[in-house]
């Protein structure tokens, strides 16, 4: 009897399994549409607000909620902190392996730098595994398709919950449908034009999308750290740190000093490709993160994308490391002055 | 007609922009991490010290892979998508 009930719980796993399974074979090769820019969900005044920044601000709330809840205990005094246990256990790990890479690194000048590196990766942390919760980048408000491709709309509950049926696509004309303002879920536009229902195309603008998977906030990140470079150098070295781009003093020595006047330019590119370097390499790993999944979800959507998703947590967790890690390189090499510059002059 | 063969074009491009592209950080990611394995199995106890150095090798080559993947999705999703 026992083995009967186990049977037919597995026998209902793999009814349930081709269905789901043979209802995307059934639409191979019919992909979600993939946007690069974000899309704006409302705007207050002239500030517009993408789903990105809703996304990024749920993603901070979340870590100060995390963080000021692991570190009430030492924050009362409580002699409980002694020992930590739990979440401040996974805090005080992550502080303590940070700190130790920022000394190796750094050695006495990492207690000005850490405190810049570990924001960063704590926030580049939970901004990039925002990506692997179900809804995001898929539950919004459906509007109609502006240019490009749209679905046909489908009614789960009438007048409250559509979805789109993506084995459908229509084509849409950026000229056609301009005048068409986005909508709300709202059952208007089915009473409206019910003759033109077979042919409008509609799609999904999501309330919620990875935040380091946007270009503006990854660029946001690169400027503010390469600044801050720039700051902790000139605080570190004073007005001799700018010799390390208009090597001055190389120069009026001759010979090989001019090689060193040269060189300083190259330092000077290098410093704007540094920005371009860190923008790209959190937003390609990120996006193509989030498009790999989408696209293994597409071709099966049962067991396939685990694995996927498992890589994702780990990519999420490498750069978040590595943009840390290469801003406390950065900052450590504009602090450390050069010898001879020094002596140059003097 | 002209619209399919330009789609069909930069799909092409976008594919050989990240083919071609990750030729080179391929290569370079091998040989950076035989370096560093090759001098954990002789120096075990500098495997910390090696590792962090290796990771920051690791992401130097694979911007470069990520710019052509920047511009294979520039090619996919952006330009006349």
């Amino acid at each position: 009897m026992n083995k009967l009930i186990k049977w037919g719980i597995f026998l209902a796993m793999v009814i349930f399994a081709c269905v789901w399974i043979t209802n995307p074979i059934a639409n191979y090769g019919k992909f979600p549409t993939i946007k690069l820019p974000s899309e704006t969900v409302f705007s207050i005044g002239p500030l517009t607000v993408t789903n990105t920044l809703i996304t990024t601000v749920i993603a901070d709330i979340v870590l100060l909620v995390f963080v000021f809840r692991a570190t009430r205990k030492i924050r009362r005094g409580d002699p409980d902190a002694e020992v930590p246990r739990g979440a401040q256990s996974i805090i005080e790990l992550m502080i303590d392996a940070l700190y130790g890479l920022s000394k190796n690194v750094a050695g006495n000048r990492a207690l000005k730098i850490f405190p810049w590196m570990a924001t960063i990766f704590f926030f580049v942390l939970f901004a990039n595994w925002t990506e692997l919760f179900p809804g995001i980048e898929s539950i919004g408000v459906i509007e109609k398709a502006h240019e490009g491709t749209g679905y046909a709309k489908v009614e789960l509950i009438p007048g409250f919950l559509y979805t789109v049926d993506q084995s459908k696509p229509i084509e849409v004309h950026a000229s056609e449908e301009h005048a068409a303002a986005g909508q709300v879920a709202a059952a208007a536009e089915v009473a409206a034009a019910p003759a033109e229902a077979e042919g409008e195309a509609y799609h999904v603008l999501p309330f919620f999308r990875t935040p380091t998977s946007d270009i503006n906030t990854t660029l946001a990140l690169a400027l503010i750290t390469m600044t801050m470079v720039q700051i902790f150098g000139i605080q570190a070295l004073g007005g001799s740190y700018f010799y390390k781009f208009i090597n001055i003093p190389a120069a009026k020595q001759g010979g090989l000093g001019y090689m060193m006047f040269i060189v300083g330019f190259l330092e000077l590119i290098s410093e704007v490709a540094r920005i371009l370097s860190f923008t790209f390499r959190l937003l390609g790993n990120i996006f193509a993160g989030g498009v790999l999944i989408l696209v293994m979800t597409y071709i099966v959507p049962f067991f396939l994308p685990m694995p996927f998703l498992g890589l994702e947590l780990f990519v999420g967790f490498i750069q978040a490391l590595v943009f840390s890690m290469l801003a406390l390189v950065f900052m450590n090499m504009a602090m450390s002055g050069h010898g001879d510059h020094e002596e140059a002059h003097h | 007609m002209e619209q399919a063969l330009i789609d069909a074009i930069r799909y092409l491009g976008a594919g050989l922009a990240i083919g071609l592209g990750a030729i080179g950080p391929g290569i370079g990611i091998g040989i950076l991490m035989q370096g560093a394995l090759q001098a954990m199995g002789r120096n075990p106890d500098a495997s910390s010290n090696i590792q962090t150095n290796m990771i920051l090798g690791v992401a130097f080559a694979e911007a470069i892979a990520i710019y052509a993947l920047v511009v294979a999705l520039i090619l996919m999703f952006v330009v006349g998508a």
